[in-house]
């Protein structure tokens, strides 16, 4: 059965087909949530969880516009917005400086010092590079499912992956 | 720098995450069902207190004076009137 046929399915309250798209999704919504989340394991699949219950509850009003990804990455981006504020987690804004104490990287470490680098980031601009670099949503969608205008996503993109490149390059080892 | 933010998200393996979630739309779906019953009951639970028998011997005993009134007919034939209209445009709208 194909994706949208699942989709057609779940909105029509067929809780199968709802949870095959569960699976399907899981495991890249957690890691964008885990991402969101700055590695904390227990929050993300918290908030993943209640990201699909919401889906669940809001599925017949889902419409085929953009992905169903990009609307369970919605969702959470909302959802993890609002726990932030409760629980004080952001914002992280003022990142000038770079993260903690500088580390030499080797290849086999870049991803885990990206991710680190990713962590110091505001939330909006993790969101942002996340969406349009590794889950691929054009600027266009990642730029609705984040309710914000094309322009404001666009500079996030930038602004992000020019602090990345900066904070990568201090840790690079020197040549 | 692009190739590494491009670079998928580490894959997390399921181990029960989606089964969690199924159990708990479930519970949600069960918990809806008798917020509905609930709703239900209570919604019901004056009409059970009406004075049935007397309201409709009033009603019946009102009706043929509300039939021999001339304003009163004239008024509820506007209502039922005013109604069907409403209904026809609505038809109508849906229809475009």
């Amino acid at each position: 059965m194909s994706e949208g046929e699942l989709e057609a399915r779940a909105a029509d309250g067929d809780d199968v087909a709802f949870g095959a798209l569960v699976r399907l999704h899981q495991s890249k919504l957690r890691g964008f949530l885990l991402r969101m989340a700055r590695g904390d394991h227990a929050l993300a699949d918290d908030l993943a969880q209640d990201t699909f219950l919401e889906a669940h509850r809001k599925i017949a009003g889902f419409r085929s516009e953009g992905s169903f990804a990009g609307w369970l990455y919605a969702i959470g981006y909302s959802r993890y917005l609002m726990t932030a504020r409760r629980r004080k987690l952001e914002p992280l804004d003022d990142l000038d400086r770079p993260a903690d104490a500088p580390e030499p990287v080797t290849a086999s470490a870049a991803r885990l010092d990206l991710e680190k680098a990713m962590a110091t980031l505001p939330a909006a601009e993790r969101a942002a590079l996340t969406l349009c670099f590794a889950l691929g949503l054009s600027h266009e969608e990642a730029a609705v499912r984040l309710a914000m205008p094309l322009g404001t996503l666009k500079s996030h993109v930038a602004r992000g992956r020019s602090k990345l490149k900066a904070m990568l390059s201090d840790w690079a080892p020197a040549s | 720098m692009d190739e590494l933010l491009a670079g998928p998200l580490p894959d997390i393996s399921d181990d029960g995450f989606s089964a969690r979630v199924m159990v708990r739309v479930g519970q949600e779906r069960e918990r809806d069902r008798i917020l509905t019953y609930v709703v239900l009951a209570l919604a019901a639970l004056p009409a059970l207190l009406l004075p049935v028998p007397r309201l409709s011997a009033e009603l019946s005993s009102l009706l043929p004076l509300i039939a021999s009134s001339g304003p009163l007919a004239a008024a509820v034939g506007l209502i039922l009137l005013t109604l069907s209209l409403e209904d026809l445009i609505r038809e109508r709208q849906r229809k475009l």
